[in-house]
């Protein structure tokens, strides 16, 4: 329901727009909504990707980034739920043909609290640029806003349960184009 | 120290010599032997009584190949009461001769008692009131070391009470046995060759006729060591920059490990020093590595400047090994020079503070880089899973008879050593570690070789600390409980208020730790008194509010939030990785890879477990996993 009146005031909004001064001139084209990745921090780090942006959706890829024997990322992501709604979040690629834990919650508005984990005595993840999860919101609106890793409550884990020292945080913006 | 008189006669006391003071039975060894070694039993009615037992002076001549021995004991008796009969036990293929006493007529009897001869002394006439008499006993034969106080053989023979040294049966609450305060003395004659090490201050040597004798002596206070003797063809080495001389002896012929218990000794004495806050009392102490192989005739023990330990505790974990060596040293303190009197009901601070000084020493020497709170917490896990999935966690460490004191081997174990120290650990953690030190310096200072018990204990408790324990122990010591708060937190106008929910009206002390949002840890000393909650004044954020984990031995507790194991009253990612990882582990003993006494998964926790079948399956991670998303307890 939230989708489709964001989808009809879109639609409105691109209707009514005008800022010609008179009659019969070409209308600016209408920005577009684009996902900017913040700069990804050196060694291990832990940021978002695009990998759709439709309409009404907007996908993302939780990408670790040099990660070392890693058996689990416990995070939390604020977003503008005016913007956004969160709908789901799947394991990606980097887990193998494993069946991890992956779990994602939005209980507080603009509050992903998410998880992905692998499972018993499973070997840890390593890679340059590891797909940890794949995460969907629908658009409610297209405006510029924010999506921040929590830092105090995320971390990624190794097979020995600890932290990962050292792990840089990037989330990233939409912004209108 | 207040004289406190048993309750029950001593009998038992004396014939369990051996069953005190000794290292912690292998797990897998009490599978094969499914209950403690039968001791003999209290007769239905008493022997002898209100007597006082002021010296046992024993002559022995052995072969240690053979068990062949003659030997004589004088016995020196003070009547408290009038006395007509005093027993004593001895091996059961060995015969009593004649007796006398001055100015007595002394009557022998025997009877066959559970492996031992029993030999009844009848004194004609009988004692007066404060009356004191020597009573000499001869007595010969060949040892069959049916129980087990003794066993004859190449390379290694060894004697000890109630076998060929004889003990007093006395069932009297107020005298009888070395345990009392009798001195000992032992005049030892081998075949010449033969190496003897000893329990006791060895105080002449001297070779004639082919024999080679030697003289022990134990000073005359309350005990429970081990008196023991051991022969062979033995070698020794000494161990240098200790503060009470000491040497290390194996046989010739199985010197294995010497040297490693040399080095290991040059660590553990000086810790021991530092706990009791003074030296050993002794001229000498003397370590011995019993052979490979000896476990079932002879694990170990403690006696008067005799430690001794089988190798067989080296055939797991060498380091195993080494923390068992501190273990049974510890006993010099704690069951040797300070025997508590209520033994007759407890282990708690005989077998409980000789393996707590294991672990510490497991924790300050063999492991300084691991910080000190994290490998305590992880060795006190073990504690918390084996006497919650495998023990009686009502059964009281003070009992109240001697027939409450579990059989099972297993249960036995748990109970003597296993949540006795996890007790003391984390009365340790509650009362702070300067406080806990200064404790146990007193309770070595008022206590060696005088009479103290375990309302002593609690009085020095109180003193060293300035609180109140007696609730804690009319919980915990006198009585028996699952101790499993719910820890729940939360945070108005500058004030934590934390609730422990779920232990009844009970006294609960506890080290909080207070995990700030930005990552400030706190520790703060708390007591509950019962469901009433306490208010920690805090103005910062406060994330995360936890029980120091070293009191997990004996305070299990849980977050009032289901599911969040992590303590922050949120069940997020870190809760559900946890427990994912864990996911397929069991809580059983003797794991391959396994930790601490009974080779244990320790990472194992309880926390994940929410069926508590003692296995983490999928359908614990699922009410995890069911509950994630929870928020609302600590900063966002």
């Amino acid at each position: 329901m939230t989708r489709w009146t964001g989808l009809l005031l879109l639609a409105l909004a691109v209707a009514c727009s005008s800022d010609d001064g008179g009659g019969g001139s070409t209308p600016k084209p209408e920005p577009s909504l684009t996902f900017e990745a913040d700069a990804t921090p050196p060694g291990v780090a832990l940021t978002l990707r695009q990998k759709e942006l439709t309409q009404d959706r907007l996908v993302l890829e939780l990408v670790g980034g040099s990660v070392q024997d890693l058996y689990g990322v416990a995070f939390r992501l604020s977003y503008d739920s005016t913007a956004l709604t969160f709908t789901q979040l799947t394991a990606g690629t980097a887990w193998g043909g494993g069946a991890p834990v992956a779990l994602g919650v939005a209980k507080t508005p603009g509050l992903l609290v998410g998880t992905v984990s692998a499972k018993g005595q499973a070997k840890g993840v390593s890679g340059k640029e590891a797909v940890l999860a794949v995460v969907t919101f629908a658009l409610n609106e297209r405006k510029p806003s924010a999506l921040d890793f929590v830092v105090q409550r995320s971390a990624l884990l190794n097979t020995s349960g600890k932290p990962i020292e050292g792990v840089g945080f990037a989330g990233g913006d939409l912004v209108l184009k | 120290m207040t004289l406190r008189h048993s309750s029950l006669g001593l009998g038992l006391m004396l014939v369990s010599g051996l069953a005190t003071a000794t290292p912690i039975p292998r797990y897998e060894d009490l599978l094969h032997a499914q209950h403690v070694p039968a001791l003999p039993q209290l007769l239905s009615a008493p022997l002898w009584a209100s007597t006082k037992v002021l010296a046992i002076d024993t002559q022995l001549d052995v072969a240690p190949e053979t068990g062949a021995l003659t030997g004589q004991v004088d016995l020196k008796i003070e009547a408290v009461a009038s006395v007509t009969q005093v027993s004593l036990l001895i091996d059961g293929g060995l015969k009593p001769g004649q007796a006398t006493a001055t100015g007595k007529t002394v009557n022998v009897s025997t009877q066959a008692y559970q492996g031992y001869t029993l030999v009844k002394l009848d004194v004609v006439p009988g004692l007066g009131v404060g009356e004191t008499v020597s009573v000499n006993v001869a007595y010969s034969g060949t040892l069959e070391c049916k129980t087990e106080g003794c066993y004859a053989g190449k390379p290694l023979a060894f004697l000890s009470e109630n076998g060929a040294i004889p003990g007093v049966y006395d069932q009297d609450s107020l005298g009888g046995y070395n345990a009392w305060g009798a001195s000992r003395s032992l005049t030892l004659s081998v075949p010449e060759g033969t190496d003897v090490v000893a329990s006791g201050d060895r105080v002449a040597q001297s070779t004639a006729g082919g024999k080679a004798t030697s003289k022990w002596v134990i000073p005359g206070y309350h005990s429970y060591g081990g008196n023991v003797v051991m022969m062979g063809q033995l070698a020794s080495k000494s161990v240098a920059g200790v503060s009470v001389p000491t040497q290390v002896f194996t046989t010739a012929a199985a010197p294995s490990y010497a040297s490693e218990m040399v080095g290991w000794m040059q660590q553990i004495v000086p810790f021991l020093d530092a706990q009791a806050g003074q030296k050993l009392p002794y001229p000498e102490l003397k370590v011995f590595k019993l052979p490979l192989g000896w476990l079932n005739i002879f694990r170990g023990t403690a006696g008067h400047g005799l430690t001794l330990l089988s190798e067989d505790y080296a055939s797991g974990d060498v380091a195993y090994f080494q923390e068992t060596l501190a273990h049974e040293n510890a006993h010099q303190w704690w069951g040797v020079l300070v025997s508590p009197t209520d033994i007759q009901t407890t282990r708690w601070l005989v077998e409980g503070l000789a393996t707590f000084s294991q672990i510490d020493y497991a924790a300050e020497v063999q492991n300084p880089k691991v910080p000190r709170d994290e490998y305590l917490a992880r060795r006190y896990r073990e504690h918390w899973l084996l006497v919650k999935y495998r023990g009686d966690p009502t059964l009281p460490l003070v009992v109240a008879s001697p027939a409450q004191i579990p059989t099972d081997s297993v249960q036995n174990t748990l109970w003597a050593y296993i949540r006795s120290s996890a007790l003391l650990e984390y009365l340790r953690v509650v009362i702070g570690e300067q406080s806990f030190a200064t404790l146990l310096r007193a309770w070595a200072q008022d206590c060696a070789q005088k009479l103290c018990d375990t309302a002593d204990f609690l009085a020095l408790l109180e003193q060293t600390s300035g609180e109140k324990f007696d609730a804690v122990f009319g919980q915990w010591v006198s009585a028996g409980a699952a101790v499993e708060p719910q820890i729940g937190f939360s945070q108005v106008g500058g004030k934590l208020r934390v609730s422990a929910t779920g232990i009844g009206g009970a006294t609960l002390p506890l080290e909080l730790w207070i995990t700030l949002a930005d990552g400030t840890l706190k520790k703060q000393r708390v007591r509950f008194q019962g469901s009433l909650p306490v208010e920690i004044a805090e103005p910062a954020a406060v994330r995360r509010v936890k029980p120091n984990p070293r009191q997990e031995g004996m305070i299990w507790s849980r977050s009032a939030t289901p599911a969040d194991v992590d303590f922050d009253a949120e069940v997020d990612g870190f809760d559900v990785i946890h427990c994912a990882r864990l996911l397929g582990k069991t809580a059983d003993p003797s794991q391959a890879g396994g930790e601490g006494i009974w080779s244990t998964d320790l990472d194992f926790d309880p926390r994940c477990d929410a069926d508590e079948d003692g296995v983490i399956g999928d359908s614990d991670l699922a009410v995890v996993t069911g509950a994630f998303g929870t928020l609302g307890g600590g900063a966002q």
